[in-house]
């Protein structure tokens, strides 16, 4: 995990805890408070609606009682009603339309002590029709009920009363009313939060959904429609809580919350990557300049004034740079002796080389002189070209030196005559030395010297390893692929280990006595100037043998070392 | 004053007592049926038949001195042939204008007398009647020499009747007691009760439900006469017509199929219409369905043509010379309860020109003022 990410997730944490922990408490208290004024708010607009349906009621009373009132008084009821006097009929059958217009009520019947209906307002000609209960159940109810009744036109639905009086000894009913149905409704209903509806036998439309129910006023029922018997039932007005309002302001608070949630968030995003980039951007500095640290490269600065702990820890670093550039330097002054150093054995090493057929050949001189005096001029003539040669290898090696770093000569060699000049000149000290030598090798390019350079370092290093006598044999062919020479210096010695093995082209590396370690090293130098590849075989006990390959002068491939 | 709405595309059939009554002023049958039913010179003073009895010549009542052909004839040839459906329905063959100033009829049938089908309205010309001088609310129509004071109508539907007799109208027709009330007290003014001219009637389609066995009793209608309708009315007396109608060819289109509809229907602005319909509810109890619904007349025609309600209360003329023109709309065997008989009443200013009363009830004005000796 970056530290970028748990800058941001420590951020995170921080803010969105106690935003979160915040939220709900604020929701969870204003959901409390809220829902305890909305329990009081509606207790009182309840009781105000109940009170207002009372008033209904009494209003509705108030108005029976004025007409029954005139009804008792009037002299063409009188006529009509007791007497049955046809020129009152009339007056009487559109008397009910007329006072219920008049009161302002919308169910108005008188009824005789039969239940006959005298006149009706809200059902003119229903007239002459028995309906006994209905003043009957009203009575029996306390004198108020929910009716369902009808016009000629459609059902009714009356919140009625029930009044009566007496004429000439007999009792009438008057039963009034007002429409129970949305005018009522919307009289009583205080509140946009508040709805009121009527609940009674066979319409209870349910909870309509978002609402709860919060008060319920029952009322009995009649049903003047009813196919049965009619009876009492109860009905019900319905207070009924919409719950819109305060799932709005609910969804209001979340989506507020959400949107600061969110705003929070994308603060600590920004602020988590400015942060992260305050910080880590200098790390990141820090890491790029490490990287770029090099023994070559020892200047990066590292300075800085910042006092914080990436300021300390980049002086930590100059302080280092600067350590390693001392060691550097101390370094480089010890390759430099190194370098000088094997520069002056390879000389030592190469002159001993040129020396030693020298050496040979005056030793050979030396004895005959001593033991033939007569043979000397001949067998000078026979070794002076040893002389000329291994002098003028002596020449040529002063000369690449003096030129410190000369390109070789690139020139078509016969590898069988170098093999032979390099086998003559070699002191066998008891080695047999034997060649294989192929015919009609192609000629290889290359610098002649050396290729006698790397044989006689290879010929040399297999003679002094067979210090108990052997066989060394230098073999030439001309590859599988006809792309070159191959040539093999096997000797019969004791072998390498792996371990030898895998070192033996290190510099400096010898299991002589008297070994510089650098011949195997040159070898390999020389051969991958030349183009060519080395190899090496060897078992322990086994003997050794180094194969080299050179391309054919008309050829060049890529050196591979092994 | 005319107390109900006049509206001139009704001239074939007039919906109501105003229009029944311009109409009969503005439009001349070529004879007139007097309210016993006796025939009566209207355009044509004379008549005749061929041996066929099919066709039939007539005298018009113009100024025989001048040869050629009679204005009066030409005007009603022209104006049946601007009406080939009416001429189909009243069996009119043919008419033309002859020569000598007479006018021949050819009927589809043999007729025996007179064909009393041509006091029928729809056949009306109008012609002969002087000067018309009619917007949609006043019609001035003079008649006999010119010069002569035109009588004036006028159209008030919307104004209370007692305003405009107390205003200054001569004649009024009505149908509401409370009118014939108010004048009885006033010397100035005559009220005459004219013939029981509309039965409202209880008509269901074929397939549907009845409505209840006790509206066809006597009792049950003469209560509906006195007490749930305003109007001067009396319990539906016999013969009815469409008792013996039974030849219309009525059309493919009319609908009897029954329905599910629990409304009876009436005309909305026919409060004895409305007052049958709602103590027909009354009496069918609380424990049905049954409602009444007042329709626009458009409504009203379409749901007639439908044949889909419970039932329909709708005012028949009480006699008519083209039943199956009457007929022609209503469901295919539909169930007809004549309920109640109403008529109408005509109040006239002592002093105003005499009336005469057709065969349907409707007035007439036989001498109006300033029609000269």
């Amino acid at each position: 995990v970056s530290f970028r990410t748990r800058l941001f997730l420590a951020l995170l944490l921080a803010v969105l805890v106690p935003l979160v922990s915040l939220a709900y408490g604020v929701r969870r208290e204003m959901g409390r408070r809220l829902t305890a004024e909305y329990e009081e708010r509606l207790a009182s607009i309840a009781s105000a609606m109940e009170s207002d349906l009372d008033r209904e009621s009494r209003t509705v009373a108030g108005r029976l009682a004025a007409l029954a009132s005139e009804l008792a008084t009037s002299d063409r009821f009188r006529r009509a009603a007791l007497r049955n006097e046809p020129a009152s009929r009339r007056y009487l059958l559109d008397f009910g339309g007329g006072a219920m217009a008049l009161s302002g009520l919308a169910l108005f019947q008188v009824q005789d002590s039969s239940g006959k209906i005298l006149t009706s307002g809200h059902f003119r000609n229903e007239y002459d029709r028995l309906q006994p209960e209905l003043p009957r159940l009203l009575a029996q109810v306390g004198g108020m009920a929910l009716v369902q009744t009808r016009t000629a036109q459609a059902p009714l639905l009356a919140l009625a009363r029930l009044d009566s009086f007496v004429v000439g000894g007999s009792d009438f009913t008057v039963v009034g009313g007002v429409e129970a149905g949305g005018a009522l409704l919307g009289r009583l209903a205080r509140s946009n939060e508040l709805s009121l509806s009527l609940v009674y036998p066979g319409k209870d439309p349910g909870t309509p959904p978002k609402a709860r129910v919060v008060r319920e006023l029952p009322i009995p029922y009649l049903n003047l429609l009813s196919p049965s018997a009619i009876h009492t039932d109860t009905a019900r007005f319905q207070v009924t809580q919409s719950l819109a309002t305060l799932e709005a302001l609910r969804r209001d608070v979340n989506r507020w919350f959400l949107i600061a949630l969110a705003l929070t968030v994308a603060v600590s995003l920004v602020l988590a990557a400015w942060l992260a980039s305050l910080v880590s951007r200098p790390l990141r500095e820090l890491a790029r300049k490490t990287a770029e640290i090099d023994l070559d490269r020892l200047d990066q600065p590292f300075d800085s004034e910042r006092s914080d702990e990436i300021g300390a820890l980049s002086r930590l670093l100059g302080a280092m740079t600067q350590r390693l550039r001392v060691s550097s330097v101390r370094l480089r002054d010890a390759e430099r002796r190194a370098a000088v150093g094997d520069l002056a054995r390879q000389v030592n090493h190469d002159i001993k080389n040129g020396l030693a057929p020298i050496r040979n050949v005056v030793r050979h001189l030396t004895q005959i002189g001593r033991d033939e005096p007569q043979r000397l001029p001949a067998v000078f003539d026979e070794r002076r070209g040893t002389l000329e040669s291994s002098v003028e290898y002596l020449d040529t090696l002063a000369r690449n030196y003096a030129r410190l770093s000369p390109g070789p000569e690139r020139q078509p060699c016969d590898v069988n005559m170098i093999v032979q000049q390099v086998l003559q000149t070699s002191a066998r000290n008891g080695t047999e030395l034997k060649t294989n030598l192929g015919h009609q090798l192609p000629p290889v390019l290359g610098d002649p010297l050396m290729f006698r350079r790397i044989l006689e370092n290879l010929v040399g290093n297999a003679i002094e390893s067979l210090s108990r006598g052997g066989t060394v044999t230098v073999s030439t062919a001309e590859s599988t692929d006809k792309a070159g020479v191959r040539i093999t210096v096997a000797d019969t010695g004791p072998g390498m280990t792996r371990e030898q093995l895998e070192r033996a082209f290190d510099d400096f590396y010898t299991t002589k006595e008297s070994g510089t370690g650098l011949g195997l090293s040159i070898v390999r130098r020389l051969v991958m100037d030349l183009n060519g590849s080395v190899r090496v075989e060897t078992e322990p006990g086994a003997g050794t043998r180094v194969v080299l390959h050179f391309p054919a002068a008309s050829t060049r491939s890529p050196a591979t070392a092994q | 004053v005319l107390s109900d709405p006049v509206d001139l595309a009704h001239v074939a059939d007039p919906t109501n007592d105003s229009e029944r009554f311009l109409f009969r002023e503005i439009f001349e049958t070529l004879i007139y049926l007097d309210c016993e039913g006796k025939v009566r010179p209207g355009l044509a003073l004379a008549w005749s038949a061929d041996a066929s009895h099919r066709t039939w010549t007539f005298t018009m009542g113009g100024d025989s001195a001048e040869p050629g052909l009679d204005p009066a004839a030409v005007a009603v040839v022209s104006t049946w042939r601007a009406r080939p459906g009416v001429l189909e329905e009243s069996g009119i063959e043919s008419a033309s204008a002859l020569a000598d100033g007479r006018l021949s009829v050819r009927f589809k049938t043999r007729e025996d007398s007179v064909p009393r089908i041509l006091a029928n309205p729809s056949l009306g010309v109008a012609h002969g009647r002087g000067s018309i001088l009619g917007r949609a609310d006043r019609f001035l129509i003079t008649r006999g020499r010119p010069g002569a004071v035109p009588t004036e109508f006028r159209v008030e539907p919307t104004g209370d009747p007692r305003d405009a007799l107390d205003h200054g109208a001569d004649l009024l027709i009505t149908r509401d007691p409370a009118i014939t009330d108010y004048v009885s007290s006033r010397s100035e003014f005559a009220t005459t009760p004219l013939p029981w001219s509309l039965t409202y009637t209880l008509i269901q389609p074929p397939a549907a439900e009845p409505i209840h066995a006790s509206i066809e009793a006597d009792s049950v209608r003469r209560s509906m006469a006195l007490d749930a309708v305003r109007a001067d009315a009396r319990s539906a007396e016999p013969p009815f017509w469409w008792d013996h109608t039974t030849r219309c060819n009525r059309p493919s289109g009319v609908s009897s199929a029954g329905s599910q509809s629990s409304l009876i229907v009436y005309p909305r602005d026919d409060r004895v219409a409305q007052g049958l319909a709602e103590r027909i509810v009354a009496l069918t109890g609380g424990g049905t369905a049954l409602r009444a619904r007042g329709l626009i007349p458009t409504e009203l025609a379409s749901a007639i043509s439908a044949g889909a309600e419970r039932a329909y209360v709708l005012p028949l003329p009480s006699r008519t010379l083209a039943p199956c023109r009457v007929l022609a709309a209503w469901p295919v065997n539909a169930r007809i309860v004549p309920l109640i008989d109403t008529r109408a009443s005509v109040i006239l200013r002592r002093g105003s020109p005499d009336l005469t009363v057709d065969w349907d009830g409707t007035i007439r004005l036989v001498n109006p003022a300033g029609s000269g000796p």
